[in-house]
């Protein structure tokens, strides 16, 4: 009897392209080429990747995106919530950047930009399936780098659209390394039509006392696969702040691996799941208390509603002699209909004693109390419920500073709301 | 203004209000006392529509106009007004954000214009100011870390700006203190109005001393088991509500 398993479509799709790379390829991108002809597509076998099954998910073959001849209107591009605010654009479509579209003059000073393919960190050889599929397949590398003290009000809007008329991958690859004391906003988005897998890979560095705020707006196309990793390294008494929201694309995974390299630093990363139809949300984090005296937490607000199915994997590893660690989990979801789904993995490896950590997990389905305490006020139930999801969602807002940027999200998360269908 | 007639209702499959009567006229108050028990919440949330209070029998008309095949929203813009024994906190959601949200949609479904943020403002500054409600807590999430006396201020708060035509005060009275109770009894009797009634459920016959009923009734088992003047409550006050434990057992 053959116990094996039969690969995929977008398995030998995937493995056809390592093939054409490969002899040509060196360095880093080699290593990621020869990770993914060995390791393949994730699958639920693999503890990570339990409740996302990407190899049985993924479904089409995409091949490589192409350059598009004629370029879109960037009003097209930007989300009409986005359209009023100052910003310097950075604007990939299909994975090419596009400097037309783009508004790179207005990089503030202190900023500079780097369009580069060097050969990628050693870390890129990790086994890791987003990181190396992006290694492997990214046109380009971009580098955002902030002089040290430079405090950066304008907010980088990194905007990632992808047209697809068949199936098609799109890659992208940021590397933002922040300055000592210097600080930045980045906000990213996903957006596009058709069938596409956006994969991107965003290393980002802190160094001492520097500090970011990062949002992220994922409202992929519902037809779309969505893989992002973040991989932050946060130097001494730094701060990362980091809200995103997930609506868009069919089936998405977005990955943050927090790593603390010395003492002082605080980050937390706060995220806000909508999902309806039959969208599947992954959302997994892993943070690693290496060092003594730094904060996390993480604040994870979930809406389900139809068959959609959300996922939270949170993982807080404290090491040995990191003492005075504070790291906090919370998922809350609340499920609109009885074929919702929120799937929670809590996971703490501690290996100190002088630690706080906690986690928490609800499921539950709106208020109804509250609810009618609302409607005998007189406004009606689908506004009622409304005003309490938003209310929910709110909660993962709250470290969001800028009032500009935290009632874009607040807007783009009761529209959302807004488009429910009357039951 | 008011008529319920023969109402009954059920809780969870039990039967609470067994055939109740009850005629407010536009103009009047009514207190409404009794044991704990009684129905008298109950009455209450059958009025305003909650969910899981089953009226198996009988009528209420509002101005005429059936209310029972109302949702609770539309009862409240055609004027139902209740004042929660226990007003519900509701984190993330912002006292003026929702008073304002429950004023203009009142207004939408009565088809009248909804109030500019301006006249919204200048409105809820004068209410307020009226009940002492200082204005940071209208910043704060509804009822969430309101003191008892707070939250039955609010409740009174939200009445005098949705200006309902009737109002159903649930212990209102209780948890507050002497001056909040006259603060709270002030604010009701601004309202008192030839086209608004009141109904009152209390367990002190001193909220009574500020807020006189034209009528007193008692519930008990799910009925009004004895009607009077304001002397009633006085009298019960005195005797309790021995007399009606032993008649209806
Ligand atoms: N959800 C429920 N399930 C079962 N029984 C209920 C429920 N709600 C109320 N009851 C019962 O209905 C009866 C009437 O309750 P209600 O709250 O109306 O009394 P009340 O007159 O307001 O009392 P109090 O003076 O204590 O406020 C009580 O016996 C109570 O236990
Ligand atoms: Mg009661």
């Amino acid at each position: 009897m053959n116990v094996n398993v039969k690969k995929s479509a977008a398995e030998l799709s995937l493995e056809a392209q390592v093939d054409a790379m490969l002899a040509t390829a060196i360095g880093g991108q080699a290593q990621a080429l020869d990770n993914l002809k060995r390791l393949g597509i994730p699958h639920r076998r693999l503890e990570p990747w339990v409740y996302t099954d990407l190899r049985n998910l993924m479904g089409d073959t995409y091949r490589p995106a192409e350059q598009l001849e004629a370029a879109p209107k960037l009003a097209d591009l930007v989300d009409p919530a986005l359209a009023d605010l100052d910003t310097c654009r950075i604007v990939h479509v299909n994975g090419y950047l596009n400097e037309d579209l783009s508004n790179l003059d207005t990089l503030p000073t202190g900023v500079t930009f780097a369009r580069h393919s060097d050969a990628p960190k050693a870390s890129d050889t990790e086994p890791h399936y987003i990181a190396n599929v992006v290694t492997a397949f990214a046109n380009d590398i971009l580098t955002l780098t902030v002089a040290p003290g430079a405090k950066i009000a304008k907010p980088i809007l990194l905007i990632n659209y992808t047209i697809a008329d068949t199936p098609v991958a799109s890659y992208t690859r940021t590397i933002v390394n922040v300055g000592e004391g210097a600080s930045i906003t980045l906000f990213e988005t996903y957006r596009g039509q058709g069938i596409y897998q956006s994969a991107n890979l965003l290393d980002i560095s802190l160094a001492d006392k520097a500090a970011a705020t990062h949002i992220r707006h994922q409202n992929d196309d519902l037809a779309a696969l969505h893989l992002a990793l973040i991989r932050l390294d946060l130097g001494a008494q730094s701060n990362w702040h980091s809200f995103t929201l997930t609506e868009g694309a069919r089936v998405s995974r977005s990955e943050v691996d927090l790593r603390f390299e010395a003492e002082g630093a605080r980050a937390y990363t706060n995220a806000a799941k909508l999902l309806r139809g039959e969208q599947h949300g992954d959302m997994t984090i892993v943070v690693d208390h290496a060092v003594p005296n730094c904060d996390s937490e993480e604040v994870i607000k979930s809406v389900l509603e139809d068959k959609a199915r959300g996922i939270f994997q949170g993982k807080v590893i404290v090491r040995p002699g990191a003492h005075g660690t504070d790291g906090r989990q919370s998922s809350d979801a609340l499920l609109l209909s009885d074929l919702a789904e929120m799937d929670t993995k809590p996971e703490l490896e501690i290996y100190n004693d002088d630690v706080q950590c906690a986690h928490g997990a609800t499921v539950g389905e709106i208020d109804l109390d509250m609810l009618f305490y609302l409607r005998s006020r007189g406004i009606p139930e689908k506004q009622a419920e409304a005003l309490l999801l938003q209310a929910h969602v709110g909660g993962a807002m709250e470290i969001i500073a800028d009032d500009t940027l935290k009632n874009v999200m607040l807007e783009l998360s009761a529209r959302w709301l807004g488009e429910r269908r009357p039951t | 203004m008011l008529e319920i007639k023969n109402l009954h209702a059920t809780v969870d499959e039990q039967k609470i209000l067994r055939g109740l009567d009850l005629s407010v006229p536009a103009g009047e108050v009514h207190a409404i006392m009794g044991p704990n028990g009684a129905g008298k919440s109950t009455l209450s949330y059958v009025l305003a529509g909650r969910a899981g209070y089953d009226v198996t029998e009988g009528s209420v008309l509002l101005d005429g106009e059936n209310i029972l095949d109302l949702e609770p929203d539309e009862r409240a813009a055609a004027g139902v007004f209740l004042a929660f024994q226990y007003p519900i906190e509701i984190p993330g959601v912002p006292t003026l954000t929702f008073l304002r949200q429950a004023l203009n949609s009142q207004r939408r479904a009565r088809g009248e214009d909804e109030v500019t943020t301006p006249d919204f403002m200048r409105l809820i500054r004068e209410k307020g100011n009226d009940l002492k409600i200082k204005p940071e807590m209208l910043k704060r999430a509804v009822n969430v870390g309101f003191s008892g006396g707070e939250k039955k201020r609010n409740e009174v708060l939200q009445m005098a700006v949705l200006q309902p035509k009737l109002c159903v005060l649930d212990e209102t009275d209780s948890g507050l203190d002497i001056d909040a109770l006259r603060v709270v009894a002030d604010g009701v009797n601004a309202l008192r109005s030839p086209d608004r009634a009141f109904v009152i459920i209390t367990h002190y016959q001193r909220l009574l001393d500020y807020i006189v009923p034209d009528k007193v009734h008692v519930l008990s088992k799910g009925q009004i088991a004895r009607s009077g003047g304001k002397e009633l409550a006085l009298e019960l006050e005195e005797k309790g509500y021995a007399e009606f434990a032993e008649s209806a057992a």
